[in-house]
Formats: structure tokens, C-alpha cells, sequence
């Protein structure tokens, strides 16, 4: 769907949160947010992101009291970095529901209707001028506590194995895959592969591609075999971030002052394309866990090396 | 949904060889070797007791013998313990193609391939990227002969026989000829001891029995040689990467500096998470394109496990020798002989010219 740059694709439904739910979700969540999901008629956010808990994630302060005779939790904090917030009817989000619990003690993952009375979406310009993400301030939000994923105040495993879906995500492969087919048809109409510089950057970039598909798919196939925790998701994401911004900032240098201008009267629609996707990508290494933290995780976690 | 597995057989294949291989692996007498004080070997004698070679089967069968795919997961773990030997050159050009090409004629050489009466060697990484001075096929008085020089050949005077490709005046042909039929012009060693040669061949009188498929199919038998041969290469190389890995991340966890294990610097810890996701896409890559060998993708793949090889694991070796610090540099230490072997599998059957105009 991403090579197709089919529009609507609900990746936070379809890639995070569909399949955790699928995992810890409970009967009737399943057959309620499931069902939506595979028609189309749901659009997911992520609230995890606060202001002051970006990449420590654990260290987030958006509280959720229990009310155990209403069996209800009235949600109060900022989220921010929310993409698509304000057009999502849905939004998972993670709360520190466990008065005085530090870090990932007391967290859990719970399912909001972005209708829901006390909840604010305020757009954020992104590096394109445009909004994609938002800051969402939750204000006394009341919900039921059937909407916690998984155990009250146990949901930081969760969260992470969410993280894990949204790290292997295939459609990043899409993109990139995308925007290499449609250079080398550029290329090849041009006659630019007559220029051996250019033949070898091409065969340097579907080389790397075709390694991060590959660690893509291992990712996927990984999660599928075994609940422990794997390296696979991270090294997925590092390496299908770094193709993506590579094969469009070679775009972007093949297309030379083609792709400088934002009112783009030729309609150059690959022009334009490769400019919007080159931007977005400078998050690529940020959201879902910064390249650091990847590379963090893989030494530690992974290889076991000392802190 | 793509399969990575290793099955059951796969990982028993695996351990055992790297059980036996890995008692043999000592860098004193690898150095000596390379220094030519010594012909330190091994790992075509274990791998003969253990009868892998006879099992190697072009048609990948679950009831007999060994897949391309197994061949390559062996072949890691001879990158991995430094292993000398025709293994690739034999097995490749020797019992793959002719078992696919020319069975029935070759069927008593590929059993004698097999048990190791005799041995193959092929030139065909060295041919296929240079065929201006391939050796020449002519007619005199109803006699097929054959002239012509042929560098680098590898293993030459362990092999019974060379499977190498000719030049005739109706095209190229793929022949086989007993090494004996060869002078030696120049011996000459590589970085790490191995000993090639060039050889020459002067009017060597040839029949039926000296060629293999047709001249109809004979590209398809070039292609298939060389394609093969460098996804093998690829593996070894992938071997001999993790062996470096494993060294390294062995040496960070124990080296103090600071007060502090190296390892706990972040920097540090950076690097090898950088080695660890260019090996694994690397072997992934490999691998999965071992498995392709049917499909038209074949070629297109391996000659892009070949452009990662060359670019991501040679730079892994770089910096395995940076996080060594000054004991990486040194002779002793072993180090040098991985990236050494990385560096000449990096120099075999092209360079990113020749990959790219071929891919594109
Ligand atoms: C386009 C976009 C969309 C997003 N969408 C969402 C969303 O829908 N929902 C959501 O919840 N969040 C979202 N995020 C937020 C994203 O998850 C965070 O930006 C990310 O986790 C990093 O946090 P931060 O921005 O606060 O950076 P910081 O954590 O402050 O990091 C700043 C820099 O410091 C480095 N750093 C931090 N800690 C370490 C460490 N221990 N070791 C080494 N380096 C370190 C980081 O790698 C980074 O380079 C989005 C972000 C972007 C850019």
C-alpha cells in the first residue's frame, strides 16, 4: 500500500495497535476495535510522547486515577508529537495509572474515543509548513476501565511490544522501494545511466535497500515465531530509515534545481514527491525511537554490554 | 511469508563442522603461514570425514543431501575458521555444474569429485571479469587443441583437473583439463598464504571428453559457475565478519580503560551495534539470495550480496581494528588475517564498475 502511496492507510491501526490487540487484547476489545479496523473505519493515534518524555519514555506523567467503584480512569496531562491526532476518532495511550510508581512500574495502555469529553487536540506545524502532528491535552478524561490493554498498571511490556510492531513496519520499505523504481525509470529516461557515476550510486542504494527488505521481513517472521525480546525491529528500523533518507537525498541530488521549489508550476509531481518525502523523513530517525536509542537497545539488550 | 529458519538438520550440519573446525583455528601457525614458514591447513580434510562434500546436490531435495542454502551456512563457518581448501572452486564448478550441465558424461568424475580422488579447480572468477585473453580452441589435422595462459588460479597444485573457460572461433566453451597438462609460469601467494599460480598451456590435444554442455548453453554454464562462486565467496566472507565480531565484542567487554570497560562507552557500544546490523543484513541478504538460485532474480541478487560484502563488511573489519586500539595492529593478534581475508574476497570477481553494468 505504500509503494502505491495508497491514501488512508491507518498504519497506527493496522501496524500497532491491531496487532497488540490481537496479542493482549481482550474478547470484546478484539471484536470491537478489530472489526473497525479491518474495515477502514477507524483512525488511530499514539499518545505516548509527552514534553518532558521523548526517547526516556518511561519517565512519562500523564496520571490516570482509578475509580474502582465506577471501575473508571480520569486521564489529566499533555501528549505531544501525536501525529494525526486531529483526525483520529481512536487513540491509545499510556498513563501512569499507579499513584507514586517511578518509571515503567504503574503504566498502562488504554484505548480513548478521541471524542470523549475533556480531550484537546492542538495542531503543530511540522518542518513542511504543514500539520501533521499535534500536542493533545487530556483534561480530566474519563473512561472505562475495560479500555486498559492488558492488566491495570501493567501495560509498559505492552507498550514495548507495540513499539516493536511500529519498528518493523514494512511500509517504509514500501517508500523507499518506491522512490528507487521511480528514479530509475527517471534516470533511464534521461539517459542518466549512461554516466557510470550514476549507475554506481544506483547499485549502492538497491543493494541496501534490498538488505533492509530482507531485515524487514526477518522482523516480522521474528515476532511471529516467539514472544522474547529480539534485535530484529531495531535493526529493521535504523536500516529502513537510513535507505529512505539515502535514496531521496540522491533523488533530490538527481533532480538538481527541479526539486528546490514548492510552487511547482510544471507539475512535476516526482519533483514535488521527492522534496516532501525527503523532509519527512528527517523524522524517520527520530519517531518510534530515535536511531540512538536503537543502537542503545541492540548494545545492551542485544549484546549485552555493560551501562 | 519468508521463512528463516534453520532447521533441525541445518543446525546439527553447523555445529558439528563447527566443532571440528574450530580446535584447528591458531593464529600463530596462520601467521607462520602467511609468512610461508609454515603450510599450515585444514578444513578440507574435515570436511571430506564428515562426507558434507559428497552430499552436494543441484537439486534441492528434503530427503537427500545438501541444498546451495546448506552449502552456504557450511561455508560461513569456513569463512569463520579461517579454512583453506578448493572447497568453493570444486564444489561449485565441479559437482553443482556438471551434475546440472553434463551428468551423464561427467557422472564417474563427479563421484570421483565427490570422495576426493580427484580435485577441481576453476578460474572462472578471474575469466568472467576479464575474457580479452581467454586460452584458444583451434583445429589442426582433425585435432582439437588448446593454447593459452590463465593467471591467479587458485589451488592448482592441489587439483587433479581446471575447469576453465576457452575461446573458439564459433565462441566460448567451458572445458576441463588435467592439471598436469599445464606449465606453471609464476607461483606467487597471497596476503594470507595461499598459494596461486599462473599457468600456461601450450597445444594440449583435446576430445569429446574435454567439454562440458554446448556451445549453445555455455553462457548459461559461465553464469552459473560465476553467480554461484560468488555467493559462496559472500558467505565465507560473512564468516569470517562474524569471527571478527565476535573477537571484538569479546575484547570491549574485557579491555579497561577509565576505570571502565570500553564497552560501557557509548561510542563504543555505537560501533558494534553498527557491525551487528551490517552483519545480520548482510548474512540475510546471503542467504535468502542462496535460496533464490532458481528464480530470475538470481544473478541481480548476488551480485548485491557482493556490493554489501565489498562495501559494509570490509568497513566493519576498519573499525573492528579501531575499537582494538594498538593490539589490533599487531602482528601476533590474529586480527589481521579476518580483514585480510575480507579484503581478498573483496578483490574477486569484480568491483562495483562491473556489478553495476551489470545490474543496470
Ligand atoms: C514526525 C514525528 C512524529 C511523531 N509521532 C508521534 C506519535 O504519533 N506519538 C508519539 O507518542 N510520539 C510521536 N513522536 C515522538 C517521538 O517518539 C519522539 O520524538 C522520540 O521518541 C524522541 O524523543 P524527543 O523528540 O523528545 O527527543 P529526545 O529524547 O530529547 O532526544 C534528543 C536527542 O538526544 C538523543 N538521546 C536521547 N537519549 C539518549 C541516550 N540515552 N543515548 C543516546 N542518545 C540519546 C536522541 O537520540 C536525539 O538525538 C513523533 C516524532 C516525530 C518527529
Amino acid at each position: 500500500m505504500s509503494y502505491k502511496m495508497a491514501p488512508g492507510n491507518d498504519r497506527f491501526g493496522v501496524r500497532m495497535i491491531g496487532p497488540t490487540l490481537l496479542k493482549y487484547g481482550t474478547d470484546s476489545q478484539k471484536e470491537k476495535y478489530l472489526k473497525e479496523i479491518t474495515n477502514g473505519d477507524a483512525q488511530w493515534c499514539q499518545g505516548y510522547s509527552e514534553p518532558n518524555s521523548g526517547s526516556d519514555l518511561a519517565s512519562i506523567n500523564t496520571k490516570g486515577k482509578y475509580d474502582e467503584e465506577t471501575n473508571s480512569i480520569t486521564i489529566t496531562g499533555t501528549k505531544v508529537w501525536t501525529t494525526l491526532a486531529h483526525r483520529a476518532n481512536r487513540m491509545f495511550i499510556l498513563v501512569r495509572t499507579q499513584e507514586g510508581s517511578k518509571r515503567h512500574e504503574g503504566l498502562s495502555l488504554i484505548l480513548l474515543n478521541m471524542k470523549d469529553k475533556g480531550i484537546n487536540v492542538n495542531p503543530i506545524k511540522n518542518i513542511s509548513g504543514k500539520s501533521s502532528f499535534n500536542e493533545v491535552v487530556l483534561d480530566n478524561v474519563k473512561v472505562s476501565a475495560k479500555n486498559v490493554v492488558g492488566k491495570l498498571h501493567e501495560g509498559w511490556m505492552i507498550a514495548l511490544d507495540l513499539l516493536n510492531f511500529e519498528r518493523s513496519g514494512i511500509d517504509y520499505i514500501g517508500w523507499a522501494e518506491r522512490c528507487f523504481d521511480d528514479l530509475l525509470s527517471y534516470c533511464k529516461e534521461k539517459k542518466l545511466l549512461e554516466t557510470n557515476s550514476i549507475k554506481v550510486k544506483l547499485t549502492y542504494l538497491k543493494s541496501s535497500l534490498e538488505s533492509a527488505k530482507i531485515m524487514t521481513y526477518k522482523a516480522l517472521w521474528i515476532k511471529e515465531q516467539s514472544n522474547s525480546i529480539h534485535m530484529e525491529p531495531s535493526i529493521s528500523k535504523i536500516l529502513a530509515t537510513e535507505i529512505n533518507i539515502k535514496i531521496h537525498d540522491f533523488a533530490f541530488e538527481i533532480l538538481n534545481t527541479k526539486s528546490i521549489y514548492i510552487n511547482n508550476n510544471n507539475k512535476d509531481y516526482f519533483a514535488e514527491r521527492i522534496i516532501k518525502n525527503r523532509l519527512f523523513f528527517v523524522s524517520g530517525g527520530i519517531l518510534g525511537g530515535t536511531t540512538e536509542i536503537q543502537k542503545n537497545i541492540i548494545a545492551r539488550r542485544g549484546l549485552g554490554l555493560p551501562r | 511469508m519468508m521463512d528463516f529458519s534453520i532447521n533441525e538438520s541445518q543446525k546439527m550440519i553447523i555445529k558439528t563442522l563447527q566443532d571440528k573446525l574450530e580446535k584447528k583455528v591458531d593464529f600463530k601457525l596462520l601467521n607462520d603461514k602467511s609468512e610461508k614458514k609454515s603450510d599450515y591447513k585444514y578444513g578440507w580434510n574435515e570436511l571430506l570425514e564428515l562426507g558434507y562434500i559428497g552430499m552436494l546436490n543441484e537439486v534441492d531435495s528434503e530427503d537427500y543431501g545438501l541444498s546451495f542454502f546448506d552449502f552456504c551456512l557450511i561455508l560461513e563457518k569456513w569463512g569463520y575458521n579461517l579454512c583453506e581448501g578448493p572447497i568453493i572452486e570444486n564444489s561449485i564448478s565441479g559437482i553443482l555444474t556438471l551434475q546440472k550441465f553434463d551428468k551423464k558424461k561427467f557422472q564417474s568424475i563427479i563421484t570421483q569429485l565427490s570422495n576426493s580422488e580427484k580435485i577441481l579447480t576453476s578460474t572462472i572468477l578471474e575469466q568472467y571479469i576479464n575474457k580479452k585473453n581467454l586460452p584458444f580452441i583451434s583445429t589442426n589435422n582433425g585435432k582439437t587443441l588448446i593454447s593459452g595462459k590463465i593467471c591467479n588460479v587458485p589451488f592448482y597444485n592441489e587439483s587433479s583437473n581446471i575447469i576453465l573457460i576457452a575461446k573458439s572461433k564459433l565462441g566460448e566453451r567451458v572445458v576441463i583439463i588435467p592439471s598436469n597438462s599445464f606449465k606453471i609460469l609464476e607461483n606467487k601467494t597471497s596476503l594470507i598464504g595461499e598459494e596461486i599460480c599462473d599457468i600456461e598451456i601450450s597445444n594440449f590435444d583435446m576430445n569429446e571428453n574435454n567439454f562440458v554442455g554446448t556451445h549453445e548453453n555455455c553462457n548459461m554454464i559461465i553464469d552459473f559457475m560465476y553467480y554461484h562462486t560468488i555467493i559462496s565467496k559472500c558467505s565465507e566472507t560473512i564468516g569470517a565478519a562474524e569471527h571478527i565480531f565476535d573477537i571484538t565484542l569479546d575484547f570491549v567487554k574485557n579491555r579497561e580503560q577509565f576505570n571502565n570497560k570500553i564497552g560501557s562507552f557509548q561510542s563504543i557500544q555505537h560501533n558494534l551495534s553498527d557491525m551487528y546490523v551490517n552483519i545480520n543484513e548482510a548474512r540475510e541478504l546471503i542467504r535468502s539470495a542462496s535460496k533464490e538460485k532458481y528464480s530470475e532474480n538470481f544473478q541481480t541478487l548476488s551480485l548485491l550480496c557482493k556490493v554489501i560484502c565489498d562495501e559494509k563488511i570490509s568497513q566493519l573489519s576498519w573499525t573492528a581494528h579501531q575499537l582494538h586500539g594498538a593490539i589490533g595492529f599487531t602482528w601476533d593478534y590474529g586480527l589481521h588475517l579476518l580483514t585480510k581475508k575480507i579484503l581478498i574476497n573483496k578483490n574477486l570477481g569484480g568491483n562495483i564498475n562491473f556489478y553495476s553494468n551489470k545490474i543496470f
